[in-house]
């Protein structure tokens, strides 16, 4: 109940009146008491007048009038012809069928969903009013008004025809360049088409930026990282033609390429380490994904081959080692196992109990991100009625859901639901490592059905003779004493019942620091020498004294390994043998001298007569010696030798009896039948080989699978309670046809991969659009269309469309390589000018969107904290893997704690745990959004909170503190301070101080030397020039 | 993300001059130092105008965790202290977080408070003295029956999805009044059931998300603000560090002062400046020896179980006074009583009675209350059936929330739950509409306060939320 406002908020949680009055109603039934009754109203219509119209008008027009403009749910209850057309969920009253009229339903709180008036019930009285009108045929004389009265209805119509002529959905063009007047200017094509503007529109472009300012550019744009000083210097000195395309090849030959631009596609993927929202679980194995990102940036794997396996890649055919070579395609296998995670990705209610909603709300959470990456479409908006501006109808949403319901994102739907993971492995590996598994589990069966089945047999043999046994182990109890560990009178130990012991059986063993021990009172049966037994567990070697009335009789015992610590581990072994005068005795254990305090586990003591070589000594021919001991060992209990006596054994005695006879003894081998040794023998043979060819365990990733094919119908309002009765076929959004059209769904199969291959088809309109315009943004801060995850009718038009389908053709043409698109980027003229304009552009241009300039960048977070360890030569370089030190689906954080992530490591940050619900601050400070949804582009903020970190962290302290010594290092102790201004503006801003720089700084270095000592002295000038603008812009 | 939202954008929107979000601390100084600076418009924490006339001018959220039990605090059943035992007389809710079994009566004794006779719990006897200063709704519901859930739509008006919350909302809607402070402060957050999303500013501009102070893990006592001081220099020595830096950034952007981002670096260079404020101005906030142990005594501060909260509760009646829009104190996960309930129920309320009732006083006594609004509310209620013999689950289906100050009618009750309390029944106030009436006392329609994210205006209270301007005087 109740939950409708959350899941279709318009159509429930609207307000039927802001002062809805039930007392009117009230009022109205007292004023009429003779109208209460069915058959006391004197005509129908009257009826209506009094007693309908004024509920209606009073709780209900407000928002269901077309009148007045609002028709939530599509509903007018002003006029007959409004209910009797009814709204989305089709009519609303079934006159003379109250039972069947969901308005009715509605007002007596009765629909699992729908409760109207949603502020509060109507009285009771008025409920029973509308029951009878609509019983008695809902005569309503209200009609229509004519249109032109009518304010015409706040939705307007859909239209899809009218969308498609929206340019993002039109075919690519191929526009030819403009021409331009400054050909020196030209570089690449791009430039002409952001010339031909400039040109057009009459502003200057700037010049052409230095090499050193290039080359930070590009190093921090395509790396991530700022060059170093060798690398600057080799620049400067090369004059050959080709030096910058060869800078830019080798960074972009450079591991660090993929991970810089990975950074920016995991932000739209929205990557995380958790799951976030309710139940914080470490999503352990997604960094697979994020390596696979990098890797496959690096690799220059297509794009559109990129998009196939991340929507598909776990139905794309197995790459055949013998065409490939088996290390290609075992890496090619790897990445479309691991690409759908890409999917899963997403933070999940996991703890929802309406678990229908929690499969809808991440198909909902798919579609989005799905949306808005791959097509820049927000089609999420579509879940609950056609999208406002965009002609995706919501049909389209349902017909795509379809696609993502047929697919599996989920293990298990739980208490707590589990996401879906896969183990990467080839069919083949899986089904021999299945076979191999089902193989060993076949001999494990039955080497147990044997040993089961020669226990029985054994456990029968000993019933069928136990009134012997008794008999024998009575005669043998009598001279014994069998004491539980835990009977002691006085002692130190904690008895355990929990931890290494049982409810049933207590383990006696250390309790805390200080003197261990345990003393027993006991009773012998008579004088004479005993050997003392002691069933106990050890792991290690814990030998312990024992003491007779303050005797010592055993200086050393239990020195022998158990193999544990458990119930499982207790073994008996005898301590000592001492002689007994006054068979009322204390005994005292405890623990040898100048040992740690800790005990051995304490099960049991047993005390019998010595001089034995085993007890009991005389065992009859027809009995076991084992079985024999072990009914001894229960009978050596004073109270259990009174219970059974070998002439009335009653069928629970036998039970209880072979209950004591512990499984070790019935299993005891020797007395199998020969011909079963050697059958358990063989089967024991076979599973120690069968281990020696254990497959590997394979590694695991975040992936979906194709599911049983469900088709949805439409959800009214969003809503799974409320579904239109047709299912909608899957598809691809309508206006992309009938130019691009999804191609027929082969039977039983989900339909992903026919959409991924509808997606980078060449007759698609946006996908090469907007990656194109993403790489763009990547380099110029924003994209040639501004809101790059939305082309709808709402987004920006975009500054220069015929670069962008130029750029988007020549992507296709070139096999879909982004290397070879950042690569005439950074290489085009345009790239390649200064940050400094020539003129004012804050009338004509004021947002730069036209590049007379290169728009001057902050360093995201990343950079920043990545150059700062480069300069600081504390940088760790592997690429790959995972820093997270949670398990696979443990909880990262609680209420109370924070994740336990290694931010301290001095890896890359693409490599840093990324926690939901619980950033790493650093990143937040620094503009690091939400990893909960996709981040299109990060704002690039100015926060006091990043003035504090720069100057206050520990971090910063760290890395200044390091470089301040590889500087002193190097400059030697005769360094002066003009010598170490000068090395200090090198490392960190790439360049000599001018001279007025040097001597104010060489002064405030002195000046601060003197105060706070040399070492803090410098690195307090670091954490300057760090925090400076030149370091934290790229210009 | 927007799936079942309508799309209406109405009202005006800051949006363009929020969009590029090159902004924050840094723009306050800019606009405050240097007028001439041209962007200085786009300050984003500067104070604004409200849409109409405010009843308050901020709000002290006073979260308890875990979600209370309305039926053994403020809202009294006599039937199911009669009907004890017996089963529940209608359907439980299609979904629920565990079984729960027949009625429960409450544990603790009502009594009759204040001119309005308000009933009260003993749980809550400090707060009780108080009654006449409260405005009570007994009929709030939410939808979401598990912690994470319902924290987030309390906090955000969603349980679906991550978006901004309601202090990020606010700050974005007026602007701050403090300039040496982050304008929304959350002490000791919790970081779990969504943690950091309960107080952040999803998609709008970074400023505007809430500044914890400490965590749900660290002791009143020792939370503090990330990063504000230096451990190892003196003020002297820093200030002298930041003069060079300030010269530094300052040849910086001479060479650039007409270039289209010129503001953006003299907001860089002045966040500097703001920053080293901060932290000379902060720690005085929590420096409570200029506090009269009269005024100690009321939190229950250094006295036990009342120091942990009550330092929180004067922490946030010393930033209401120097102008923080939105404060948050959160006592932390304790209130879940699926057992213990008789035990746990009455040591929360120890903790926090106290403390409440002498932030109300204070807040009354130095004319505070006039223009401060109060919150006090869990995620949710919890059922008037058992779990086993001493519990209670949690319902978001009927519980009882209470404002004080600005704009409310004082000892005032509106709405109710049927007869057991299980279920918001007359006058019903969904979590939706407590955000309008919130944002409504602070002079914000809440239609009309959106911000264009991902093609279309997105709003607190989505396309739901309706004023109760019947608790309003």
């Amino acid at each position: 109940m109740h939950r409708q406002d959350r899941r279709a908020p318009e159509s429930h949680a609207c307000v039927l009146t802001r002062r809805a009055s039930p007392f009117l109603a009230v009022a109205l039934s007292s004023l009429f008491p003779s109208l209460l009754g069915p058959v006391a109203h004197a005509n129908d219509d009257d009826f209506f007048e009094k007693k309908i119209r004024p509920v209606l008008a009073e709780n209900c027009l407000e928002c269901h009038s077309s009148s007045l403009g609002q028709m939530k749910g599509g509903l007018d209850l002003e006029s007959r012809e409004g209910w009797q057309s009814g709204g989305e969920s089709g009519p609303v009253i079934v006159p003379g069928d109250a039972e069947k009229s969901l308005l009715l339903k509605a007002v007596a709180y009765a629909h699992p969903e729908l409760h109207m008036p949603p502020k509060g019930k109507l009285p009771e009285p008025v409920v029973r009013d509308l029951e009878q009108w609509i019983a008695m045929g809902a005569l309503d004389p209200r009609e229509r008004r004519p249109a032109a009265e009518a304010t015409p209805p706040s939705t307007k119509k859909f239209d899809i025809d009218g969308g498609r002529r929206h340019f993002a959905f039109q075919p690519i063009t191929d526009a030819a360049p403009p021409a331009v007047t400054d050909e020196a200017r030209v570089r690449d094509t791009l430039d002409r088409f952001v010339l031909g503007k400039l040109e057009e529109r009459g502003i200057a472009k700037a010049d052409a930026a230095d090499r050193v300012t290039w080359l930070r550019r590009v190093t921090l744009g395509l790396t991530g990282l700022p060059p170093t000083l060798e690398d600057q210097s080799a620049f400067l000195a090369d004059s050959a033609p080709d030096a910058f395309e060869r800078v830019v090849d080798r960074l972009l030959a450079s591991p660090q390429y993929g991970e810089r631009f990975g950074r920016f596609w995991l932000d739209l993927v929205r990557y995380s380490d958790s799951n976030g929202l309710d139940e914080n679980l470490a999503l352990g194995v997604a960094w697979r994904y994020r390596d696979y990102v990098v890797g496959a940036f690096n690799a220059d794997k297509p794009y559109d081959q990129f998009v196939r396996e991340q929507l598909a890649g776990d139905l794309l055919p197995e790459p055949d080692p013998e065409k490939l070579g088996t290390e290609v395609a075992a890496k090619q296998l790897r990445d479309q196992q691991t690409a759908t995670g890409f999917l899963v990705l997403g933070p999940k209610m996991l703890a929802e109990q309406d678990k229908e909603k929690l499969v809808l709300d991440t198909i909902d959470e798919q579609i989005d991100v799905v949306g808005k990456t791959f097509l820049g479409l927000t089609i999420a908006c579509a879940r609950c009625h056609d999208h406002k501006f965009d002609p995706i109808a919501q049909k389209d949403y349902y017909a795509l859901a379809g696609i993502f319901r047929s697919t599996s994102t989920f293990e298990e739907l739980s208490f707590v639901s589990r996401w879906r993971e896969r183990e990467l492995a080839t069919h083949a590996e899986i089904a021999a490592r299945d076979a191999w598994r089902s193989e060993r589990d076949g001999k494990i069966q039955e080497r147990d059905r044997l040993v089961n089945e020669n226990k029985a047999a054994r456990k029968t043999t000993i019933e069928q003779t136990l009134p012997r046994y008794v008999e024998a182990a009575r005669d043998a109890a009598k001279g014994a004493l069998y004491v539980e560990a835990e009977s002691f009178q006085n002692g130190s130990l904690r008895i355990d019942h929990d931890q290494y012991g049982s409810a049933e059986n207590a383990l006696v063993h250390t309790h805390r620091g200080g003197e261990q021990f345990v003393e027993y009172r006991l009773t012998l049966p008579a004088p004479g020498r005993y050997a003392l037994e002691i069933a106990y567990a050890q792991q290690e070697a814990r030998p312990v004294r024992v003491l007779v009335d303050g005797k010592v009789v055993a200086e050393k015992a239990l020195e022998a390994a158990t193999g544990g610590w458990h119930l499982e581990h207790v073994r008996f072994a005898t301590a000592c043998e001492f002689d007994v005068v006054d068979p009322t005795l204390t005994l005292r254990i405890e623990r040898a001298k100048d040992q740690p305090p800790h005990f051995p586990h304490l099960d049991a003591l047993l005390l019998h007569p010595a001089g034995l070589d085993a007890w009991p000594s005389a065992v009859p021919q027809d009995l076991a010696a084992d079985a024999l001991r072990a009914i001894a060992i229960t009978l050596a209990r004073p109270s259990e030798r009174a219970r059974f006596t070998s002439d009335k054994l009653t069928d629970e005695d036998r039970k209880a009896l072979l209950d004591r006879i512990p499984e070790a003894v019935l299993s005891d081998e020797n007395h199998f039948a020969p011909e079963t040794r050697t059958q358990l023998a063989a089967l024991r043979e076979a599973i120690a080989v069968l281990d020696t060819k254990k497959p590997r365990d394979f590694d695991r990733a975040l992936s979906v699978a194709d599911d049983k094919v469900v088709e949805l119908p439409l959800h009214i309002r969003g809503s799974h309670l409320n579904k239109a009765d047709t299912v909608q076929p899957r598809s691809a959004p309508e206006v992309f046809a009938p130019a691009c059209a999804l191609p027929p769904i082969a039977e039983g199969r989900s339909g992903r991969l026919e959409f991924a291959d509808w997606l980078v088809s060449k007759s698609h309109p946006l996908t090469a659009r907007v990656i194109a315009n993403r790489v763009w943004q990547f380099h110029f801060g924003h994209g040639l269309v501004r809101s790059a995850s939305n082309w709808g009718l709402r987004g920006e038009a975009p500054s220069h469309p015929e670069l962008l389908d130029r750029l988007a053709r020549d992507l296709m043409d070139s096999g879909w390589s982004l290397k070879a698109l950042h690569r005439r980027i950074v290489l085009s003229a345009t790239y390649r000018q200064s940050a400094r304009g020539n003129g004012d552009i804050s009338e004509a241009d004021p947002e730069n969107r036209l590049l007379s300039r290169f728009p001057r960048q902050r360093l995201d977070a990343e950079q920043l904290r990545d150059s700062v360890l480069a300069v600081c030569g504390t940088l760790d370089r592997t690429v790959g893997g995972s820093l997270l030190a949670t398990n696979d689906r443990d909880y990262v954080t609680n209420d109370q704690s924070n994740d336990n992530a290694g931010y301290d490591k001095p890896r890359r940050t693409v490599y840093l745990p990324i926690i939901r619900n619980s950033m790493f601050d650093f990143l937040s400070t620094f503009d690091y959004a939400d990893p909960s949804t996709p981040i299109e582009r990060r704002p690039q903020s100015v926060l006091a909170s990043q003035a504090l970190w720069l100057i206050n962290s520990p971090f910063m302290r760290e890395q200044t503190l390091a470089l301040t010594r590889k500087i002193a290092l190097d400059a030697g102790t005769a360094a002066t301070a003009q010598d170490l201004v000068a090395r200090a503006y090198r490392h960190v801003l790439l360049r000599e101080a001018t001279a007025a720089e040097s001597e104010r700084t060489t002064r405030w270095l002195s000046d601060a030397t003197a105060e706070v000592g040399a070492e803090d002295a410098l690195a307090a000038l670091l954490q300057v020039l760090f925090s400076s603008s030149e370091f934290l812009y790229v210009e | 993300m927007s799936s079942d939202r309508a799309c209406d954008s109405c009202g005006p929107s800051r949006r363009s001059l929020l969009r590029s979000a090159s902004a924050g601390f840094g723009w306050l100084a800019a606009r405050a130092l240097l007028p001439e600076v041209a962007h200085a418009s786009e300050d984003p924490m500067a104070p604004r105008a409200p849409h109409f006339a405010p009843k308050a001018k901020r709000v002290i959220f006073l979260f308890m965790h875990g979600g209370p039990s309305q039926v053994d605090t403020f809202d009294y059943k006599p039937l199911l202290e009669r009907d004890d035992g017996k089963p529940l007389p209608f359907p439980k809710p299609r979904i629920q977080f565990a079984q729960t079994g027949n009625l429960l009566r409450s544990p603790w004794k009502f009594q009759r408070y204040g001119e309005s006779g308000s009933h009260v719990s003993e749980l809550f006897p400090h707060v009780a003295q108080e009654v006449d200063r409260l405005c009570f709704i007994h009929s709030l519901h939410g939808t979401n029956e598990a912690h994470g859930g319902a924290l987030l739509a309390l906090h955000t008006g969603s349980d679906t999805f991550v978006r901004p919350s309601m202090g990020s909302w606010v700050l974005y809607g007026l602007g701050s009044e403090n300039r040496d402070l982050p304008g929304f402060l959350t002490i000791c957050p919790t970081l779990g059931h969504g943690g950091v999303n309960n107080w952040s500013s999803a998609f709008l501009p970074g400023v505007y998300q809430g500044t914890p102070i400490g965590n749900a893990g660290v002791a009143a006592k020792n939370a503090r603000i990330r990063h504000l001081g230096n451990d190892h220099w003196t003020a002297g020595f820093q200030r002298e560090q930041l003069d060079l830096l300030r010269e530094v950034n300052g040849d910086y952007l001479a060479q650039r002062k007409d270039d289209p981002d010129a503001a953006t670096l003299d907001a860089r260079l002045r966040s500097f400046e703001l920053a080293f404020r901060m932290q000379k101005v902060a720690p005085s906030f929590f420096d409570f020896s200029t506090e009269s142990k009269t005024t100690l005594d009321l939190y229950g501060i250094d006295e036990q179980p009342t120091d942990n909260f009550g330092r929180q509760c004067l922490l946030a009646r010393r930033f209401a006074e120097a102008g923080v829009r939105f404060i948050q104190c959160t006592h932390s996960y304790k209130w879940d009583q699926h057992g213990n309930l008789k035990a746990d129920h009455a040591k929360n309320a120890k903790e926090v009675d106290r403390p409440i009732a002498g932030l109300l006083r204070d807040l009354a006594g130095r004319g505070l209350l006039e223009d401060t609004l109060v919150l006090w509310s869990g995620e949710f209620g919890r059922t008037p059936t058992a779990q086993d013999k001493d519990g209670r689950d949690h319902n978001p289906h009927g519980f009882t929330v209470w404002m004080a100050g600005a704009g409310v009618k004082p000892g005032f009750h509106y709405g109710a739950t049927d007869d057991y309390g299980f279920y918001a029944s007359v006058d019903k106030v969904h979590v939706h509409d407590l955000h309008a009436t919130i944002l409504h006392l602070l002079g914000l329609e809440h239609t009309k306060l959106t911000y264009r994210y991902a093609g279309r205006d997105f709003r607190l209270t989505d396309v739901a939320g309706r004023v109760v301007h019947e608790i309003m005087v």
